[in-house]
């Protein structure tokens, strides 16, 4: 059975927390719409819309009740929006809400009139005294039977990462002496807080490389790996987690069996995608996971991680290296200096197009398969920013370092500091800044699809790349005499 | 139709929505619900009876419905799917908005859709006057995305396939050998993205 999970963001969860968390004492209810997210293992109902009571729509007496007036209204809305209904209701006691039995009548009630007219499932949801959410979703298993399935996690996004985890789905791991130290600095309630989290990691080259061994090294327990691509020779400069055995394996592959090596939680659960994030296997692997790292040197993944991150509600933390060489007639160009920068971004962040990560216009030129014409690259001048791909270990070291700190401030708001902006380090004269808080173009249309899901539009289709990669691999693969199946 | 008939022996009372009804009999269509008494169009509209909280569609409109007195319908938009407002028909829309009647879409052989404008005139410039077909690259997620580069078929064709940095790059397209792909950053997104395109596209042919 696939896991189940709900997605909110900051400013939405605002809402629902001042009408339901009175100052009165007495419970409160609301009703909300939701629009699914799927991924390959995990839906996430993504809480996007907020319908309030209006007068007459309810009573509260100690409890709360809903009259059908109230139910109508929201179905209408959920019908003309095409979207799910969620019934949220507050109890008056800290932690994840489990249900009484009054509450179980009235979701049960609930669920077949607002499956039959969304198309969608009922997601319930209740909100302890100190914001913590619960969540359940009830599906249909039999005629007029509606079963109520625990959602794994409830994920709140915006400034911080916050999230509540059922305790049945998602327990508490142990932990060894092997992490004594590291849980001595965040403590260990932050520590709870990281390790149930499945952390997404596309691109598993160089910096994606470092953040899966860190990560691995720091307790995290779930990890999604994804990249199409094979170790290469040229890479072995870089990719922390391969050797000369590992030419022609893939990425994934060399870096899950790394990840096993070195973690320090007892369990861990790996998944290995062979696929570009802009395929649909691809796609639907980031969808499962609650923090993507995008360590992706191409403008369309870029995009992709962009959409996911408002759209979806996936935060992404996100970095790059720019080399700059200074050109010397008649001979090679001389290196005269090295940025690089991470940023995480998610609702009430500015996007990585604002930002400057990626250029929306080079990821549809890589979509059509430009950036792999010879042709056409080469009729691109020679300090073209999309010819730039140069590297050294140092600095997808420290950027993958950067970028680890970005998600462990992300998701505990360590020392009560979750944002800690765009940081640039400059390799001269040696120094890192804090750029200036930024927001979002007026004009930008990201802002617009927060927790849209992909109502709208799917961003996943074909990718050249990746496809003329697994021909190589596939190739390779023949000429060493290996099993097509392996 | 509805006749206010309050003193009428067998009269009946039911609700659409918060509206009140009378009538004399019991037999309805849900056609006639909804057209005669609701007054809302039937092909985009679905009667729901409520029970108790849940509410029972009645999609049929042919069904022949015995109403009780105090039976309360509500009424569903089943509204058609909209002007897109994202992707290849948002193009497609935009640029017959801005009175190109000639639009199609074209997909090529790795999925990529394209608008193309068939009989497009080269507004001014050494090719003024000259009719091609113009193709436009619309992503899924147009206008929030666009395309780098035009796609031009014209006979004969107004440039050669060449690359001459910092002037022109003009590659094989993938809409096939009839067709050229001239490679150009547009700056555009959001409200106003096709004019601007537009607009950037008639400078492009006009400076080529």
């Amino acid at each position: 059975m696939r896991e189940l999970s709900v997605a909110i963001s900051e400013g939405i969860n605002r809402q629902l927390l001042a009408h339901l968390l009175r100052g009165d004492g007495q419970e409160d209810l609301a009703f909300a719409l939701w629009t699914p997210s799927d991924g390959a293992h995990r839906r996430t109902a993504i809480v996007n819309a907020v319908v309030l009571p209006q007068e007459g729509d309810h009573q509260v007496h100690g409890n709360a009740s809903f009259n059908a007036d109230y139910v109508e209204r929201v179905l209408k809305l959920a019908m003309e929006r095409r979207s799910g209904v969620a019934f949220l209701h507050s109890h008056l006691t800290d932690g994840w809400q489990h249900m009484s039995n009054p509450d179980i009548v009235a979701e049960q009630e609930l669920a077949g009139p607002v499956a039959a007219m969304s198309a969608l499932p009922l997601v319930g949801m209740t909100v302890g005294t100190d914001g913590t959410w619960s969540a359940r979703i009830w599906e249909r298993s039999g005629p007029k039977q509606y079963q109520r399935n625990w959602c794994r996690s409830v994920r709140t996004v915006g400034e911080q990462l916050h999230v509540s985890f059922a305790p049945e789905l998602a327990p508490i791991p142990r932990t060894s002496e092997m992490l004594r130290r590291t849980i001595n600095v965040w403590g260990e309630e932050n520590h709870t807080r990281l390790q149930r989290l499945r952390i997404g990691i596309v691109g598993l080259g160089s910096v994606g490389s470092i953040v899966a061994e860190q990560l691995a090294r720091i307790g995290m327990t779930r990890f999604v790996l994804i990249d199409f691509d094979e170790v290469q020779l040229h890479n072995l400069d870089r990719l922390m987690t391969a050797t000369r055995d590992d030419v022609g394996h893939l990425k994934v592959d060399v870096a899950e069996r790394r990840i096993r090596r070195v973690a320090t939680a007892d369990d861990v659960d790996v998944s290995a995608i062979a696929y570009s994030i802009a395929e649909e296997p691809g796609y639907r692997a980031a969808l499962d996971c609650d923090v993507l790292f995008s360590c992706v040197d191409r403008p369309r993944a870029r995009s992709i991680l962009n959409h996911l991150a408002y759209a979806h509600l996936i935060p992404v933390i996100d970095g790059g290296i720019s080399v700059r060489f200074k050109p010397v007639r008649f001979k090679p160009a001389r290196f005269t200096g090295a940025d690089w920068q991470a940023q995480t971004v998610a609702p009430g962040r500015p996007c990585l197009q604002c930002l400057g990560a990626f250029d929306i216009g080079d990821a549809e030129t890589e979509r059509a398969g430009m950036l792999d014409d010879p042709s056409y690259m080469s009729g691109l001048p020679v300090d073209h920013h999309l010819k730039q791909n140069e590297n050294v270990f140092p600095f997808s070291a420290s950027l993958a370092s950067m970028e680890v700190l970005q998600f462990v401030a992300l998701t505990t708001g360590l020392a009560g500091w979750p944002n800690l902006g765009v940081q640039r380090y400059r390799s001269i004269p040696g120094m890192m800044e804090r750029l200036p808080d930024q927001h979002c173009r007026d004009d930008c249309p990201t802002p617009t699809l927060i927790g849209e899901g992909d109502r709208h539009f799917s961003l996943f289709s074909r990718d050249p790349t990746a496809e003329a990669a697994r021909d190589r691999q596939n190739e390779g693969a023949g000429q060493r005499g290996d099993d097509s199946e392996a | 139709m509805p006749t206010p008939t309050s003193d009428h022996q067998h009269e009946i009372v039911f609700h659409i929505d918060q509206e009140e009804f009378h009538a004399t009999t019991d037999r309805f269509t849900v056609r006639t619900l909804l057209a005669d008494y609701a007054k809302e169009d039937p092909n985009t509209s679905i009667l729901a009876e409520r029970q108790g909280n849940a509410t029972v569609r009645h999609e049929n409109l042919d069904e022949l419905l015995v109403v009780k007195s105090g039976t309360h319908f509500i009424v569903l938009h089943n509204k058609p799917t909209p002007v897109s407002d994202f992707g290849p028909q948002r193009l497609v829309d935009d640029l017959r908005a801005l009175g190109h009647a000639s639009v199609e879409t074209m997909t090529d052989a790795g999925g990529i859709v394209y608008a193309i404008i068939r009989g497009f005139v080269v507004p001014a410039g050494g090719f003024a006057g000259r009719q091609i077909d113009l193709g436009i690259p619309a992503p899924p997620s147009f206008p929030n995305a666009f395309g780098s580069a035009l796609h031009v078929r014209a006979i004969p064709q107004l440039l050669p396939l060449e690359n001459v940095p910092n002037v022109h790059n003009v590659a094989a397209s993938p809409l096939g050998p009839e067709w050229h792909y001239w490679s150009h950053n547009f700056s555009a997104g959001g409200v106003g993205t096709t004019r601007r395109l537009m607009s950037q596209i008639n400078r492009v042919l006009s400076d080529a």
